[in-house]
């Protein structure tokens, strides 16, 4: 109901055509450049290999924070115990 | 706002600040989420990991390489997850966020039964493949160390065809571990999680607004609007090229609020929820808990001089150079820019323009400016270390030290090579844990130095104490307190423990909270701003000439430290790092 009446209350003259119009022109478009001007720019910066192997190993490039790139949980303890147990300690006289 | 000296209560400004707002929400989730996790630890949690431990130790003395049994030790202990737990797994699912798809848009929220079938059916034939390519790599594997075991190890032609047969297994395992999640492909409804979260979100946020005596109705009734931009944001950075490009949601919740806000005008009625301050806080409290101070050394001394005395030296430069070269106009901005470049990118910006209390359009051109360069550096950087020849631990070191994102980092050390890819992760790791102790230098320097009224310089210490007081973001101290709390934590359960509970356990189910929270802060910026005022804070193109000049440096500095430290001075840990 407070939706409804804050609607009924919006003056009129903010609906104009020509502005949702934009708004819904301006979203086709965003989707075309994600779906189609992404890939194509790939080509065209001759990025195609690394972002084909990016998005083989599934890897979200723009993560950023630690926590929030799946690799990193098996990168850790892989690093930690390579440097932990690093093989050939006994030859090495550790 | 209301008085904080109100005489009814003395403490009742702990309700009516949004600082105080995002340190309590933090806490409560925080805590709910310790108990999830720390009372429901994996069966044969203690037995495994000291049975890993052992077999580990025994092998890296018996053979000069990363044995069968090494290896399986190894991912016996990193299979260890609190977030397995089935409690866990029950509540982490309504915080999921919509996926990946690539060819339909509607794979991000929504695989029916069926089509979950045929993914399933159309990849088991390539999983059995795997399966049996596996199996064969592992008695090859097994036979190569047999025979590099009967020599003693000490035959270096037979170290190496098993150490060749060995690593033909792990790749085997990889790409049969990735065949089998193609198979095991299960159906999904993001909405069913998505609309109760959106609730309780809307409760909890709204609970905050009643309390800081805003309209809690306006509040609930506005929400829904800028979770669906947050939603939608999620869905664009889904996409796999989106991902490829590290186009994440941050960039997209500000692209479609600004389509909004700049097209037919943000509704009034919108306003309420539109609060990228009450957000971004409580968002930062939750990532504080993630700041583990005990990962500084992971990888020994090197680490720490290429990130945390390289990070500040850029980052002090770089925004003198702001202020007293290019003369940037605003210091606020100066600062998210050096601390968005030197330190880890978007993670740097947020917490540097929470506490130097930036406006939000020079947090969008910091982010704007970062992501750009990122996308570009990640793929150019390890194709000229491939050019250059370099030693893949200096390259990782030198990727970790100056791409921005952890996700790009990531993906530019994949490039190079896993031995480049683990270094750059865990310097970027190491380097992501100074953002805490960043952001509280920030804000007391901008408490004591610069947001510093000048008519109440001859103040008594305690009233000059007390103004500063006033003047500190409280929130940082939650921020702050979250982290050393949970180092502590860490500390007292043991290493092998805590990359179980919280690592894998609360780290892991926070990280998809807070992705939420950081979606509704940028969607309010988008849905708040507009891009003419946007368009004068880059004037004369300063902020992307501090970028460039800034980057400059930290690419010498990086590449001189990385190089003096893992290849001079500590190149026992960098031959340790290349097995």
């Amino acid at each position: 109901m407070y939706v409804l009446r804050e609607f009924l209350t919006i003056p009129r003259n903010r609906f104009k055509p020509s502005k949702s119009l934009s708004l819904a022109l301006s979203l086709v478009l965003l989707y075309l450049f994600v779906t189609m001007g992404l890939p194509f720019l790939s080509k065209a910066a001759g990025f195609s290999e690394e972002h084909q192997l990016i998005i083989d190993e599934k890897i979200e490039a723009g993560a950023w924070f630690y926590i929030f790139v799946e690799q990193i949980r098996d990168i850790e303890p892989r690093v930690t115990h390579s440097l932990q147990y690093s093989p050939g300690m006994e030859e090495e006289g550790q | 706002m209301s008085n904080p000296t109100n005489p009814k209560s003395k403490y009742s400004f702990l309700l009516k600040f949004e600082d105080y707002w995002a340190i309590w929400l933090g806490a409560i989730i925080l805590i709910l989420s310790m108990f999830l996790f720390f009372a429901n630890p994996p069966a044969n949690m203690d037995k495994i990991i000291a049975d890993s431990n052992a077999t580990m130790q025994a092998e890296a003395e018996k053979a000069p390489f990363k044995t069968i049994a090494w290896l399986e030790a190894n991912d016996a202990k990193a299979g260890l997850k609190g977030t397995s737990a089935p409690l866990a797994k029950s509540v982490s699912k309504y915080f999921t966020v919509p996926g990946s798809w690539s060819d339909n848009p509607m794979k991000s929220f929504f695989l029916s039964e069926s089509d979950a079938k045929a993914k399933s059916a159309a990849s088991a034939e390539k999983y059995e493949k795997a399966k049996v390519a596996t199996t064969e790599a592992k008695a090859a594997a097994v036979l190569a160390e047999k025979a590099a075991s009967e020599a003693s190890f000490q035959d270096t032609e037979l170290n190496k065809e098993a150490k060749t047969k060995i690593a033909a297994w792990q790749k085997a395992k990889a790409d049969a571990a990735k065949a089998k999640s193609a198979a095991e492909t299960k159906p999904y409804n993001h909405f069913t999680t998505m609309i109760p979260l959106m609730i309780v979100l809307a409760l909890l946020f709204g609970i905050g607004k009643h309390f800081m005596g805003e309209s809690a109705k306006k509040f609930l009734v506005a929400f829904p609007v800028v979770f669906i931009v947050a939603a939608l944001s999620f869905f664009l950075g889904g996409h796999e090229f989106a991902k490829a490009w590290g186009l994440e949601y941050v960039m997209w919740a500000i692209i479609l609020g600004f389509l909004v806000s700049n097209t037919i005008g943000t509704p009034k009625w919108i306003m309420p929820a539109v609060q990228t301050e009450y957000y971004i806080k409580t968002g930062l409290v939750l990532l504080g808990a993630t700041i583990l101070i005990n990962k500084m050394m992971i990888i020994g001394i090197p680490g720490v001089f290429v990130t945390w005395i390289v990070t500040p030296v850029v980052l002090i430069t770089t925004f003198w150079f702001g202020q007293k070269i290019l003369k940037i106009e605003s210091p606020t901005l100066n600062m998210v820019i050096s601390a968005d470049m030197s330190v880890s990118g978007v993670s740097a910006a947020i917490s540097a323009a929470a506490a130097c209390r930036a406006k939000k359009e020079e947090l969008t051109l910091a982010v704007g400016i970062s992501i750009t360069f990122t996308a570009i550096m990640m793929v150019v950087m390890p194709l000229m270390i491939k050019a250059l020849g370099l030693n893949p631990v200096l390259g990782g070191a030198w990727i970790g030290g100056t791409v921005d994102s952890t996700g790009a980092v990531v993906a530019a050390g994949e490039i190079l090579g896993p031995v480049a890819r683990d270094v750059a992760a865990t310097i970027k790791m190491i380097q992501n844990i100074m953002i805490g102790l960043m952001a509280f230098c920030i804000a007391a320097y901008w408490a004591l130095k610069v947001d510093v009224d000048k008519s109440k310089a001859d103040l008594k210490v305690s009233s000059a104490m007390r103004e500063i007081w006033n003047r500190f973001p409280k929130f940082v101290l939650g921020f702050l307190g979250a982290s050393i709390v949970f180092t502590l934590i860490y500390a007292g359960m043991g290493s092998d423990s805590s990359k179980v509970l919280i690592d894998n356990g609360t780290s892991s189910f926070l990280g998809s909270l807070q992705k939420w929270f950081f979606a509704l802060a940028f969607a309010s910026i988008g849905l708040s701003t507009n891009f003419r005022e946007l368009g004068k804070y880059f004037k004369g193109g300063k902020p992307a000439i501090l970028y460039v000049c800034g980057q400059s440096f930290n690419i010498a500095l990086t590449f001189t430290m990385a190089y003096i430290m893992f290849m001079k001075v500590f190149p026992q840990i960098t031959e340790k790092l290349m097995q």
